[in-house]
């Protein structure tokens, strides 16, 4: 026994050490598992405040970029506006119908933090729980998708970027419809590449990509890129295909969170039908 | 160690946090180089520093920059290992005569030829650590080698103009 204790004593360091250590690789375990931790990240109070003061010595230098894409954001939406004018004078009928549900409302947020040369990129947005943020709402951006929200805190909201290595988005060729996933390799920010297209799909260059909407995350259409490479050897299935990113992630400043009014009936079906196929199995 | 000590200690400490969190945050070059002058909070406490009171400052160090960069666990586990590592390359890099009583881990202590080995060793193990717990896997192994020496010279660079400033070499040395 008293061997044993000594034994002990002679490495207290570095049991002390293996102890603090096991702890820290337990809490990174924790952070990838468990999404609303929001106490130990960029939403704590505090570290927000910080990022929103350190963000605000920012804000001056790059206000021409902002004021320029806000710009060029207001003109696309009254184009949007005129053609929308359009087809309800043409078609007359329009319902007020409470059956019609207005199924994404949008919300504006400012970005206080963010990474792109990262493996693993958030952002901090200075939205939270009181302003109806919840995890897993979609976010995008003037020029296109940005992310998904990770955790909230009262005031302050992480989200993971779409150059996040776990990130995967459901997406579609705007022309013919042909869904996908994207996924970010983790090396050029400017960059994604567009998995399982199938071989019998024509794909050009310069062709869009768009969120397809079969996740409750984003609508439907949203910009995601343009195709700049397109690779298929000889007997696969699939292209290998790489996007040219729309969004700037290097830039981005303001945000729109999507809320989707319909989520939990979408999530609650489709729990419905996994929890059905659950029991045919057993 | 005497109070004006434990000041400078607590001051220079403040400073780098600040520098840190505020400023280098930002800096990227190339896309590779980044950098983490936080570590200078460790690698320059004193010689004679308890090795589990300084794992324990490199934990919390470590634990703080983790809230800024969302990033759990990662900087902690990265400054543990590193913290518990100093004291066996403090003990390799003992200059001819060993170290003076009350002597400070800086340039103006122990000359160029000692402070840059050493801290280039010191802030390698931590950026290795760090940047290998990111990734969490092999692939893309030369990138992250690539992004793991460019930043420790950007790091070691950083801190060494940082040294310089607070202390300029004087010619009677």
């Amino acid at each position: 026994m008293y061997r044993l204790l000594l034994f002990f004593n002679r490495f207290k360091t570095f049991f002390y050490f293996l102890l603090l250590e096991i702890l820290a690789i337990w809490l990174m375990v924790v952070n990838n598992k468990y999404h609303n931790t929001a106490a130990v990240n960029t939403a704590n109070y505090y570290v927000g405040n910080f990022l929103t003061f350190s963000d605000r010595l920012n804000d001056y230098f790059n206000l021409a970029v902002v004021n320029k894409s806000l710009a060029e954001e207001n003109a696309l939406l009254k184009g949007k506006i005129e053609q929308s004018k359009f087809m309800i004078d043409s078609s007359l009928t329009k319902s007020t119908d409470s059956l019609v549900v207005k199924k994404f409302d949008f919300q504006v947020a400012k970005v206080v933090n963010l990474s792109t040369m990262r493996y693993n990129n958030y952002l901090t947005i200075n939205k939270g729980t009181q302003d109806g943020v919840l995890p897993d709402m979609g976010v995008t951006g003037p020029n296109g998708i940005v992310g998904k929200v990770k955790s909230c805190s009262k005031h302050f909201s992480t989200v993971y970027s779409v150059l996040h290595s776990g990130m995967y988005v459901s997406a579609k060729l705007q022309k013919n419809g042909a869904s996908g996933t994207i996924r970010w390799e983790g090396a050029d920010f400017r960059e994604a590449s567009f998995l399982y297209v199938p071989r019998h799909i024509t794909v050009k260059m310069g062709d869009t990509v768009v969120t397809s909407g079969y996740s409750a995350v984003y609508p439907e259409g949203i910009l995601i890129g343009f195709v700049n490479k397109i690779d298929i050897k000889g007997d696969e299935t699939f292209y290998r295909l790489r996007l040219r990113l729309s969004s700037d992630y290097s830039r981005l400043n303001y945000v729109y969170l999507v809320k989707n009014n319909l989520v939990l009936q979408q999530d609650s079906l489709e729990k419905l039908t996994t929890a059905d196929k659950d029991e045919k199995k057993q | 160690m005497n109070t004006s000590i434990i000041l400078k200690h607590i001051v220079s400490m403040v400073l780098l946090f600040l520098i840190q969190l505020l400023l280098v945050r930002n800096f990227v070059l190339f896309g590779v180089a980044f950098s983490f002058v936080y570590i200078g909070m460790i690698a320059f406490l004193p010689v004679e520093t308890n090795r589990s009171v300084l794992i324990t400052i490199g934990f919390v160090i470590g634990f703080i920059m983790d809230l800024f960069y969302d990033t759990l666990g990662m900087h902690t586990a990265a400054c543990v290992l590193v913290c518990y590592f100093r004291k066996y390359l403090v003990h390799f890099l003992t200059p001819t005569g060993g170290y003076d009583n009350n002597i400070s881990l800086s340039i103006k202590d122990l000359g160029l030829t000692w402070y840059i080995p050493y801290l280039f060793i010191f802030v390698f193990i931590h950026h290795f650590a760090l940047f290998f717990l990111e990734i969490a896997s092999l692939h893309l192994f030369f990138y992250t080698l690539l992004k793991i020496f460019c930043s420790t010279i950007f790091t070691v660079l950083l801190l060494t103009i940082g040294e310089f400033l607070i202390y300029p070499p004087s010619n009677n040395r």
